[in-house]
């Protein structure tokens, strides 16, 4: 396993250098430089701002400086506001995290907990009640869900407030996190549910019940256990993405989170960040699948690694 | 299982490929039909599709001008005569609710088209294909993966619209039903969201390679083509067909999140995504405009979800009690 | 497996669960208003300036800025911010009259215009104490020439002798730029004396002297191309100093006690909330948790029809006026009747009531009555909505009924609005001029690119002040060659006028020589057909003393925060 570790973190590396190559090339074929204000800028300053961005080379030049600089760990800076990229990306992510890990247990909580009393109440009331629950959360995006709730429990009744986020004030908590994991949280349920049902049929199970062994212990010891494999492999991606932050929800809630960063570097062509971020995405991303692989194996020994 | 069932004898006959399959598409289908949520499911949508599509055409259902403009009618109530109410520039809200409604069902199955072109020769690429095949195509997959949506999603509209390509930019032949923004969209859209589903479809294959029956159909000489068609992708076909159903609604979702950060398809097209925009922006002052497309993104999300959730039940054959 | 009736009945429950939260939102017409703490009833205390104690906080809605450095930045939320904690010579009052803020008195103008002589107040300190002199001032202007620094708003200084020279000597050796940099025409004549020379005379320098681009740098703190220091580590000279700050979330400002104006800060702090969705922030402003806002026109009619909000709206014209830009270099749109008939056939009036729910002042001027005295219907008979003039306008561009009228594509920023507005054309030049338009929505940048690059037929788009002085209006956006010119407009006619206002020392002759290029311009619709001024709206709490008495109308994000130290509150 720890070959196998080592393997998949040495196979990061050309997949890092895939990334950032696609996106720096890509990023910028599209139309409209960071220095493309509403206010046309003199063809002197954008000279000055181009020499200064180094972003007067050829693009090929841009390349080679950009990976170089990456190499030693330097991300370059914001056109925008001068800071460094890695100070940026480390305040947002700050925030990203703590609001993604808080949807995240949201998520899984009401997932599981749906799940598991839907499938063992199959087709009685639990279940109903379960499924209820998870498909009205799901059935709306969350960029009409957000300010829904902002209405409903902020201004109609003044439970939580509408602004910011911060953590254990529950004022500030609630909203965002439940904008944020409902859709995952319906997810998870539905998951949870078929696979609990899909273990419950399972003759083992059956087995147990006729030894005589109590049905809470099936259902804790031996259904939920081998249930929670198929949830797990979705669960890395939904953290990932929970994690990286939501431009809808930072946005609805006014938190300065790393998805509205990255959504608004991209508006406004902010390289540095754009490629920053991107990077910074994709290592989350290959670590979180790398997570899940791990646990994988760790949950169901039949996987070798 | 209920006891009243017909189709009994046909569950017995998977020694014979033929019967087996016919056997599963027909009890498939009577399970289905029985499963009275997913029945409903299945026909509401086809009711919005095939009223959204008659809206096109038939003035009749259509009701008023989904483009004609009245400015002493802005943002009136539902009525009898405007049933949904009219918009800021006085459109009908009914009609403008039909056009979004078709443009965004066009966007679910269009995106979910090209995503399980993509998944399955990706996923059927990389499990049947080798070691070698199987490296790269995963590699890929996960560079897809690890590249951000938003960026991909930009970059295509850049390079396509406005441009005088034919069928996908300005210039001719066009698809008859499906603009260039229309398509711009779904290609950008199925371009970030195939990895789920060719992961999906490789992991179902290599499981299915090792199960005895193809071990068997090995075993007996059976062409590789042979033993894919009439084995291997009828048993995905259920993790397939769940995928496509939820992969709708998402799609249609993804569309609105884009058209609500600028990025939506361009006028004098409408999505629900962008209607639900223009309500979001016109919150307070004109509610209804919000609440129609959002209540039917809400029942396109449960009809497909309940559709979905019926369609695996009824093509997996263990969910049976 | 038959799935009872249950589980289908919940199902439709849950349809109508969505439908019941939707419409608890649709009820909206009369909602309760949302208790303003504190209410009315403490409004009426007058508060005597100078002497009263800082009392209070006041929590604004802003954008996060982009660039801290007053000599760089260009954005209007960035200006908010350094009006609050940096001053220059001069302030702009509410009348936008220069008076003095660091300096003692108005300035020495020399008989020929071109030498600008400014005394400072006696014993000027920055917030942390050091001392606040001519050398200062003189390093803020460097740093805006400064080639490496390269400010966006050094186009306004190209009177300054050498500033040019200076901003254009990026690729030449420290020692040239060394001595580029002494030959900017700035110099600390002593301590508390500063010297200005211009190449010609140019009448506006005093209100150059109250912008950012001439601010300060504190020479214990910065160096001509060196980095400015972020917000909590710089050092001010205003109203107000930060002592919290959270990029994109918040920044939190305290009395500087070191500020010498007359009036100092009366609230004991000031918090900026960075929201970027205007429609969020206005929910917050109900929930009371900020105290001031703008309203977005969408809103309005929904602002105006709230008992509370309705009451706390206030409402003016904006330096900031948008219309048909077209581009002469365009085949079909360098024909004039072409362009005055697009104008011809565009309501104002009908578009600005029902899309734009009546937010802005409809007008076929180009600038702002409050810098030119012409009022905004000057020039409704040459380019106003008539629809026989615009047909006849197109017949005469050989157009007749739209017949054979080539591909017209109009560009515009992607959003609700502006889809609204671009459809609204759309329609209406197909009924007037049976001619078909193509829309086309961008994100800013690239619409940007393309305005820039002058690859484009039409966009909608238009100008804010940068300073209050009709030449701004002009100067640089329709002169032949003008570096803002984008539309590529070039007539003799109107480079005559402005060669003679640029420079002319006579107040009253020079801005009638201003309003007679506007009069070509419009006429002529070279490269801008007028709609709209855009009216500025904010919601201010009423325990808010200062804010909308002093609005201005090149106020940024809330009505008067360019004066900040007059704001007052009640609340406690």
């Amino acid at each position: 396993m720890v070959a196998y570790t080592i393997r998949r973190i040495l196979l990061m590396i050309p997949l890092l250098f895939a990334v950032a190559t696609v996106t720096f090339f890509l990023m910028h074929s599209v139309e409209g430089g960071p220095f493309d204000t509403e206010k046309p800028l003199s063809e002197a300053a954008r000279q000055r701002l181009n020499e200064r961005y180094d972003l007067d080379g050829t693009l090929l030049t841009q390349y080679v400086n950009y990976l170089q600089r990456t190499v030693q760990g330097d991300f370059g800076i914001s056109f925008s506001n001068d800071r460094p990229v890695r100070d940026i990306i480390g305040d947002r992510f700050s925030v990203s995290i703590q609001l993604g890990i808080s949807a995240f247990l949201f998520a899984v909580t009401m997932g599981l907990t749906l799940g598991i009393i839907a499938a063992i109440n199959q087709n009685g009331i639990g279940d109903y009640v379960g499924v209820f629950i998870a498909t009205s959360g799901a059935a709306l995006p969350s960029f009409i869900l957000a300010p829904f709730l902002v209405i409903l429990f902020a201004l109609k009744v003044d439970w939580f407030d509408v602004l910011g986020w911060e953590l254990w004030n529950y004022k500030k908590m609630v909203l965002p996190t439940v904008a944020l994991g409902m859709l995952p949280g319906a997810f998870v349920a539905r998951i949870a549910r078929a696979s609990m049902l899909d273990i419950l049929r399972q003759d083992y199970i059956r087995t147990a019940r006729a030894k005589g062994v109590k049905e809470t212990r099936v259902i804790i010891q031996h259904a939920v256990k081998n249930a929670m494999i198929p949830v797990l492999t979705v669960l890395g991606p939904i953290f990932a993405g929970l994690i990286t932050g939501s431009f809808i929800v930072e946005n609805a809630f006014a938190i300065p989170g790393l998805g509205n960063t990255f959504v608004g570097s991209v508006l406004i062509r902010d390289y540095g960040v754009i490629m920053g971020v991107t990077l910074f995405y994709a290592v989350v991303i290959a670590a979180m699948n790398l997570i899940v692989d791990l646990l994988y194996a760790v949950a169901d020994p039949r996987i070798r690694l | 299982m209920a006891s009243n069932t017909i189709a009994q004898p046909f569950d017995f006959a998977s020694e014979e490929l033929a019967t087996k399959q016919r056997g599963l598409w027909s009890m498939a289908f009577r399970r289905l039909i029985r499963n009275r949520l997913a029945l409903v499911s299945a026909i509401i949508l086809i009711l919005i599709a095939s009223v959204s599509i008659t809206a096109q055409y038939v003035p009749a259902v259509e009701r008023h001008s989904a483009v004609q403009q009245q400015y002493t009618n802005t943002n009136a109530p539902p009525s009898a005569e405007y049933w949904l109410g009219t918009d800021v520039l006085g459109r009908d809200s009914w009609a403008r609710l039909m056009y979004g409604t078709l443009f965004s069902l066009k966007i679910g199955l269009g995106t979910q088209f090209i995503v399980l072109l993509i998944g399955i020769t990706v996923g059927m690429g990389a499990a049947l294909g080798g070691k070698v095949s199987d490296g790269i195509l995963m590699w890929i997959t996960d560079l897809a993966y690890a590249f951000p949506d938003l960026l991909a999603i930009i970059l295509f509209r850049q390079v396509l619209l406005g441009r005088e390509w034919p069928i996908i930019g300005s210039g001719n032949p066009q698809l008859l039903g499906f603009p260039a923004p229309l398509l711009v969209t779904i290609l950008a859209i199925s371009f970030v969201s195939w990895v789920t589903i060719a992961r999906l479809i490789r992991g179902q294959m290599l499981s299915i390679k090792e199960q005895d029956y193809v071990l068997a159909a090995r075993a007996i000489g059976a062409s590789p083509w042979r033993i894919v068609r009439a084995h291997m992708l009828p048993n995905t076909l259920s993790t397939v067909i769940v995928s496509v159903t939820f992969g709708i609604p998402l799609a249609i979702f993804a569309e609105g999140a884009l058209g609500f950060i600028g990025l939506g398809v361009p006028s004098p097209y409408t999505s629900l995504g962008a209607l639900m925009g223009d309500g979001y922006s016109n919150l307070f002052a004109n509610n209804w405009l919000v609440v129609w497309p959002a209540i039917m993104v809400a029942v396109l999300m449960l009809c497909f979800t309940f559709l979905g959730d019926g369609l695996r039940d009824a093509l997996d054959p263990r969910t049976r009690k | 497996m038959t799935k009872p009736k249950w589980r289908m009945l919940l199902s439709v429950l849950a349809m109508f669960a969505v439908l019941a939260i939707a419409a608890a939102c649709g009820d909206d017409d009369n909602a309760e208003p949302t208790k303003a703490p504190g209410g009315t009833a403490a409004a009426g205390s007058p508060t005597a300036p100078a002497v009263t104690k800082p009392s209070g906080t006041i929590t604004i809605r802003t954008i996060q800025f982009e660039s801290w450095d007053p000599h760089f930045a260009d954005f209007n939320q960035d200006i908010e911010h350094f009006f609050m904690v940096w001053r220059g010579l001069y302030h702009l009052d509410a009348d936008s009259k220069p008076q003095p803020a660091m300096a003692a008195g108005m300035p020495t103008v020399s008989a020929d215009g071109k030498t600008y002589t400014v005394k400072l107040q006696p014993g000027l300190k920055w917030s942390d104490g050091q001392p606040l002199d001519a050398a200062d001032f003189v390093l803020g202007l460097q740093r805006t020439c400064n080639p490496d620094n390269a400010g966006h708003y050094q186009y306004i200084l190209t009177a300054v002798v050498g500033c040019d020279d200076y901003y254009g000597a990026a690729k030449k050796t420290a020692e040239e730029k060394a001595a580029l940099q002494k030959a900017v025409g700035v110099r600390a004549v002593d301590a508390t004396t500063i010297e200005y020379k211009l190449t010609d005379p140019q009448p506006t320098f005093t209100i150059l002297l109250a912008l950012w681009p001439t601010f300060p740098a504190p020479k214990h703190k910065a160096t001509v191309d060196g980095k400015w220091a972020g917000p909590m580590e710089n050092v001010y000279n205003g109203p107000f100093k930060p002592s919290a700050y959270t990029e994109k979330d918040k920044m939190e400002l305290v009395p500087n006690d070191q500020y010498a104006g007359k009036q100092k800060a009366q609230v004991e702090k000031l918090v900026l909330r960075y929201i970027d969705d205007p429609a969020v922030a206005l929910n917050a402003y109900r929930a009371g948790e900020i105290d001031a806002t703008t309203v977005p026109s969408t809103q309005l009619k929904a602002v105006k029809a709230d008992p509370t909000l309705g009451k706390e709206l206030v409402s003016y014209a904006a330096t900031r006026t948008t219309g048909i830009e077209p581009n002469l270099k365009d085949p079909t749109l360098a024909k004039l009747d072409v362009r005055l008939a697009l104008s011809q056939a565009t309501d104002r009036k009908t578009l600005n009531d029902t899309i734009l729910n009546g937010a802005n002042i409809p007008s076929t001027t180009w600038m702002p009555p409050s810098r030119s005295g012409t009022k905004p219907d000057a020039f409704d008979a040459a380019i106003g909505f008539n629809p026989t003039k615009a047909a006849e306008s197109l017949k005469r561009a050989g157009y007749d009924k739209g017949a054979g009228f080539p591909k017209l594509t109009v560009l515009q920023v992607d959003s609700a609005t502006n889809k609204a507005i671009g459809e609204f054309l759309q329609a209406e030049w197909k009924k007037y001029l049976g001619i078909e338009i193509t829309l086309e929505y961008t994100d800013s940048r690239t619409r940007s690119s393309r305005f820039n690059s002058g690859d484009f037929q039409i966009v909608l788009g238009g100008w804010g002040e940068d300073y209050p002085d009709p030449e701004n209006w002009i100067l640089g956006l329709y002169e032949t060659g003008g570096s803002i010119n984008k539309q590529s407009c070039s007539m003799k006619a109107i480079d005559d006028v402005i060669a003679k206002a640029k420079f002319n020392q006579k107040d009253e002759e020079r801005r009638q020589q201003y309003r007679d290029a506007e009069k070509l311009v419009v006429e002529n619709v070279c490269g801008m057909a007028p709609m709209w001024q855009v009216g500025f709206h904010a919601v201010v709490k009423p325990y808010i003393k200062g804010m909308v008495e002093n609005k201005k109308a090149d106020d940024k994000q809330v009505p008067g925060d360019t004066s900040v130290e007059l704001w007052t509150t009640t609340k406690k």
